[in-house]
């Protein structure tokens, strides 16, 4: 891709590359996640149990104001990148949306902010998986 | 251009001092891999990225992956908002396809 045609979208398309590959080493590395401190400020909002996988909720809210990014992986979906979120200035780190989980797994957040990466995880346990 | 097969339903509410956006967009969100009812499997069709946007000006950009549920619902919050001001949120396919919507604050 020519250098002139990179914007913003052109960077989020390359991102969204990551959604397909299938590890959660591969996604960390390609999106530069080399290291992360577990953070009690970063809440990870999820059901310990989900009975349906095709449906699970989940929110992530974080009371530091400096954070820009939220990247959600669910390690043991064929995918493990559910999302990356960038907020702009002006909005709060939150968001509340609806993953799929194919098995009982750890999910995590990566949070950036100026500081580097902050982590939080979960387990969900799956009780019929909504293959990813 | 916008395509009306997957439309997306908006709600914006105020409340004090920031913007509650809620997004629900139709979409398979298919990850190429499960089997549907009828046991076939379709082809990867999910959105994979997303913005919000007020006033024209990005407010959050998503990249997504096939682990986003069917029918996806989005809520955000912003800060700020005031009556009048323009919400929009459009996505992207990894098939081309495209959707929007705008909603004004009220």
């Amino acid at each position: 891709m020519p250098l002139l045609a990179r914007g913003p979208l052109a960077e989020a398309a390359e991102i969204a590359a990551a959604g397909t590959l299938k590890t959660t080493e591969d996604v960390l590395r390609t999106l530069g996640i080399r290291a992360w401190q577990t953070s009690a400020d970063l809440l990870l909002n999820l059901p310990d149990v989900a009975e349906n996988g095709a449906l699970v909720p989940i929110e992530v809210n974080s009371k530091l104001l400096d954070v820009r990014r939220f990247v959600v992986v669910a390690e043991r979906n064929p995918f493990p990148l559910i999302a990356d979120f960038r907020f702009e200035a002006g909005t709060l780190p939150w968001i509340d949306a609806r993953i799929k989980l194919a098995e009982s797994s750890h999910v995590a957040v990566y949070a950036e902010t100026a500081r580097g990466w902050l982590q939080a995880r979960r387990f969900v346990r799956v009780i019929a998986g909504g293959c990813g | 251009m916008a395509d009306n097969n997957f439309p997306i339903r908006l709600r914006v509410t105020r409340h004090e001092s920031t913007l509650q956006v809620k997004a629900l967009i139709q979409h398979p969100m298919d990850s190429g891999i499960a089997r549907d009812a009828q046991g076939r499997v379709p082809p990867a069709h999910f959105i994979t990225q997303l913005t919000v946007q007020v006033n024209g000006q990005v407010r959050v950009r998503g990249a997504l992956g096939p682990g986003i549920s069917r029918n996806p619902l989005f809520t955000w919050r912003l800060a700020g908002g005031a009556a009048g001001d323009e919400v929009l949120v459009d996505w992207e396919d990894n098939l081309g396809m495209s959707g929007k919507q705008g909603a004004t604050v009220t």
